[in-house]
């Protein structure tokens, strides 16, 4: 176990490493030259000089990148192009980090907690009209243009019913539609998820076993099937996870909440490119750290793989 | 009990009736399959015939005629331009269906590719491809899409291979599992022995025997891509105005939401309509093609 | 066997039907079905998978929860009670106390999330008060009363870190647990190797004697039933087409199904030279049954009448029951 915890912490380094390469090397893939892109075509030679200074442009490009990788590994991601007196790492640090993991984890918890509810009631009552229903709901809850939903509820209860803030983050009431939001296609992935893994577990033989024991209904569902039907429950937590990160770039957009997605938004369209290129190295990362924890835990919780 | 599970009379009769005979009759005897298709059908007719069934024409601005809501002569209403809503839309389903039709297809078949070639010949290759695909599935979402778009530029074509590459490395994945399990079935042992080459091995005798996961996950790809489009539109990287695009309308009657609700409400419905039915679809055929599951 | 039939009758299935239901119709699993079991002995229950021989068993406790199986009739008597006429909560009370079940599979059959400590403990908690030191100590003696060495340990571990047969003394240990005056074995040993085989059946053997358990042994194999068994009934396509004791059944069996079916395995209580082969045919869709005797298709005796109605459950003369006209003489010579 301790062995795989390593392998699976030391596999993690290369991916990681891969990560900012690509990061960086995306103002080099960009047609033209990277100092016209991102002073633009009408900026004067003095600016563009200025652009290639601060970036290190006239370096080679393998001493950029190491020069980039380090700068990264002591956190240190440059300045900002638009506001040349902030680094990137404040900006993206100060805040707005902690705002967009606060939505992406409230939105988790949310999903898990409403998506396992769904699930659950869906298979233990397979076939009837709360099964169809729920199942139904779930399907539209992933077929949904989620900012379209963001929308529509931000036009009903901020607008017409007044009870909900438009916008901003902080107080609980600021949190529920976006929360509601960002978490709705996780609800649905996750309550088919759990459907379909406790209705599989509920045809095993260990199930029957427990029936045979004489053991009720809803303690053969909690105690045996539940605990099983979980374990790839997980996995998909850990992508939704991720998908939520990725998906803040709506939410946040949708309900002006100055996380990190935003930042990405605003930095794209301001050219503003180290910054965007900060912001989305730290997202990329944090996923591929959230998802080696959901590994590691998928691996503890299913102590069955040690056999096979 | 295990043996008498896998024994019941049920299957053994499902056994004898040929297989392929059987797909099909799954494949139509599916109600998700059916309404799935149907509905996907009337959405690609919608692109196909556009000219012929929008009432209007999609670019026209007709100023006197803005922010009219829905009613007798423009059945969705029309937008802060003056254009007709119901043809903006009809016309949209031709960019949101070829683009994540394309898409899926470019994509799906470089990662099938891919994985095909790492899954089969292994090895230091296999490791290496491995590894990329472990640092682009490190973008989430469509942080990669939105991430190339803004490298290359918002244009139709820079959108499609964006879009397309967010499909291989899930592509890749697929096919190399599946291939690292038929590659130990006999027939391949017995087809090398008679003397195929890997290439014939690969394309003749694997492929077809992995497809089913291939094409349910291509299905549900489909779905993901149209949300995905919409989605890029809305922040602005995706497909530009004036094209019809559901995504880019949704953004643009954004700003006259509670004034002129149906803007922006109509394209999401439409969005949720083709995904609904994708998604629908995608579940039949995992059901119909899948292997054959306890009810 | 004297002996056997002073006691009281434990266990009376009568005229039991179970059926499925699937997209292509109604599968009549056991059809119409009766035996009985006398305290302390032991029936064995032999036929081919889809003979509905582990449905019977899953009908006697109601295992049907997930699947589309139901009991739409007979009557079931425990004791002389009809357990088809129970509550849900009186048949929870019943299942792993009164009567347990031990299944085919010891991979599967226990779940791979719980310690074996708990699993057994779990059945002791449900049917008997005890203390947390009294359970664990319980589920410590119920493993050393099935042969597992260092039950103090063993206890703590997970089913993946134990092997089949280890399972399976698992398995009998909680269905003994709570002393059942029943307990249903189905197929307890097919899923192991030969030499597990012969210990668990063994086991399954003393334990029995020691708690005077009555024993239903589902099976395919006619090896386990001659080890085993008081009484066999012999099932085809969810009927019982013979129905003796232990010794007329391999003396001189009746059916040519139960013929087939002896002849097909090599035993030495059987004489070389006998001339029937080993049965043609295969087992035919429970949704397409054959007209007349179910077995008529393969039978190499079959006449017309065979094919045109189903002969009933007679007593023979030497006390057994069969279905096949071969032995309703007036029928059979009619014929000729």
């Amino acid at each position: 176990m301790l062995v795989f915890i390593i392998r699976r912490i030391l596999q993690t380094i290369p991916v990681l490493i891969g990560v900012t390469f690509v990061v960086f090397i995306m103002l080099h893939l960009m047609p033209g030259d990277p100092a016209v892109v991102i002073g633009g075509e009408a900026a004067s030679p003095e600016t563009l000089a200025q652009i290639r200074e601060d970036l290190g442009l006239n370096d080679s490009v393998p001493v950029q990148y190491f020069r980039f990788l380090s700068g990264a590994l002591r956190g240190d991601l440059g300045m900002s192009m638009r506001n040349r007196d902030r680094a990137v790492v404040d900006e993206i640090f100060d805040a707005r980090f902690a705002i967009t993991v606060q939505l992406a984890v409230v939105s988790t918890a949310f999903s898990v907690l409403l998506g396992l509810v769904i699930g659950i009631v869906s298979a233990t009552r397979k076939y009837s009209i709360a099964d169809t229903g729920l199942m139904l709901f779930a399907l539209l809850g992933l077929s949904m243009p989620n900012f379209w939903l963001g929308i529509l509820m931000m036009n009903f209860f901020a607008v017409t019913l007044r009870i909900l803030p438009t916008s901003g983050w902080g107080t609980w009431q600021q949190m529920i539609m976006p929360v509601v939001m960002l978490g709705v296609t996780g609800t649905a992935v996750i309550a088919r998820m759990t459907r379909a893994s406790l209705l599989d577990v509920l045809n095993q033989d260990y199930i029957r076993t427990a029936y045979s024991k004489g053991l009720a209904e809803r303690k053969v569902i909690f105690k045996h099937a539940l605990r099983n039907a979980l374990i790839p429950v997980i996995t998909v937590v850990g992508l939704q996870f991720g998908g939520l990160l990725a998906g803040a770039i709506l939410t946040e957009t949708v309900f002006a909440i100055n996380g990190l997605g935003r930042l990405i938004v605003q930095s794209i369209a301001n050219r503003d490119f180290p910054m965007a290129q900060g912001a989305i190295l730290v997202v990329a990362t944090l996923f591929v750290l959230v998802n080696m924890i959901v590994d590691i835990t998928y691996k503890i919780v299913n102590r069955r793989i040690d056999l096979n | 009990m295990q043996e008498s599970a896998s024994n019941t009379p049920e299957k053994e009769v499902k056994v004898i009736i040929s297989h392929r005979k059987a797909v099909l009759r799954r494949l139509y005897k599916n109600p998700h399959v059916v309404v799935g298709a149907t509905i996907m059908l009337i959405f690609i007719l919608m692109a196909i015939l556009a000219p012929i069934l929008a009432p209007y024409d999609p670019f026209e601005q007709v100023p006197a005629r803005r922010l009219l809501p829905p009613g007798s002569e423009h059945f969705m209403g029309t937008d802060n331009l003056g254009r007709d809503i119901l043809s903006r839309l009809i016309f949209g389903a031709r960019v949101t269906l070829l683009l994540s039709f394309s898409a899926t297809f470019v994509g799906g078949a470089l990662g099938t590719l891919l994985g095909l070639v790492s899954g089969y010949y292994g090895g230091p290759f296999d490791s290496i491809i491995m590894r990329v695909i472990d640092v682009f599935l490190a973008f989430p979402g469509i942080l990669l899409a939105l991430f190339l778009v803004t490298m290359l530029g918002t244009s139709a074509m820079n959108i499609l291979i964006a879009i397309a590459f967010f499909a291989v490395p899930t592509f890749a994945r697929i096919t190399r599992g599946s291939v690292m399990s038929a590659k130990k079935l006999e027939f391949i042992d017995a087809s090398r022995a008679v003397g195929a080459t890997d290439s014939r091995i690969m394309f003749v005798h694997i492929l077809p025997n992995i497809m089913t996961p291939l094409i349910v996950q291509a299905t549900l790809l489909i779905a993901t891509n149209i949300l995905v489009i919409a989605a890029l539109s809305f922040i602005g990287v995706g497909v530009q105005p004036p094209t019809p695009e559901w995504g880019s309308m949704i953004e643009g009657g954004r700003e006259f939401v509670g004034r002129a609700d149906h803007i922006m409400f109509f394209p999401g419905l439409f969005i949720l309509c083709v995904v609904v039915g994708i998604n629908i679809l995608g579940d039949g055929l995992r059901d119909a093609l899948g292997p054959k599951q306890t009810k | 066997m004297n002996e056997l039939v002073e006691k009281d009758v434990i266990l009376e299935v009568n005229n039991l039907r179970t059926s499925f239901y699937t997209d292509e119709g109604e599968v009549k699993a056991v059809n119409g079905i009766s035996f009985s079991i006398k305290e302390g002995s032991t029936l064995g229950i032999v036929g081919e998978s889809g003979s509905g021989k582990s449905i019977t068993s899953l009908s006697i406790l109601q295992l049907f929860a997930g699947t589309t199986g139901k009991i739409i009739d007979g009557e079931i008597l425990f004791k002389g009670e009809n357990l088809l006429e129970k509550t849900h909560k009186e048949m929870m009370k019943l299942r792993g106390n009164s009567i347990s079940m031990i299944f085919q599979e010891p991979m599967t059959s226990l779940n791979p999330t719980m310690t074996c400590g708990e699993q057994i403990a779990e059945t002791i908690r449900t049917h008997q008060k005890l203390s947390k030191t009294e359970t664990k100590l319980k589920a410590i003696e119920m493993l050393r009363l099935v042969g597992i060495p260092e039950p103090e340990k063993r206890i703590k571990l997970f089913p993946y870190q134990l092997s089949g047969g280890m399972r399976q003394r698992v398995m009998i240990a909680i269905a003994l647990s709570c002393n059942p005056d029943l307990l249903i074995a189905d197929e307890p040993t097919t899923a192991l190797d030969v030499t597990i085989q012969a210990q668990i059946l063994e086991l399954i053997k003393n334990l029995q004697k020691e708690l005077g358990t009555s024993l239903i042994m589902i099976t395919h194999d006619l090896g386990v039933i001659a080890e085993m068994c008081d009484f066999v009934a012999v099932m085809y396509c969810g009927k019982i087409i013979e129905y003796t004791d232990i010794r007329t059944l391999f003396n001189s069996p009746k059916h040519p199904y139960t013929v087939g079916l002896l002849n097909s395995v090599p035993s030495h209580e059987m004489d070389s030279d006998e001339d029937l082969k080993i049965i043609s045919g295969t087992v035919p869709s429970p949704y397409d049954l054959p007209t007349g005797c179910l077995f008529s298709p393969r039978c190499p005796h079959a006449k017309a009448v065979c094919h045109e109605s189903m002969p009933e459950l007679r007593v023979h003369e030497d006390g057994g029951l069969v279905s096949c006209f071969i032995y309703e003489h007036d029928k059979w010579q009619e014929e000729r």
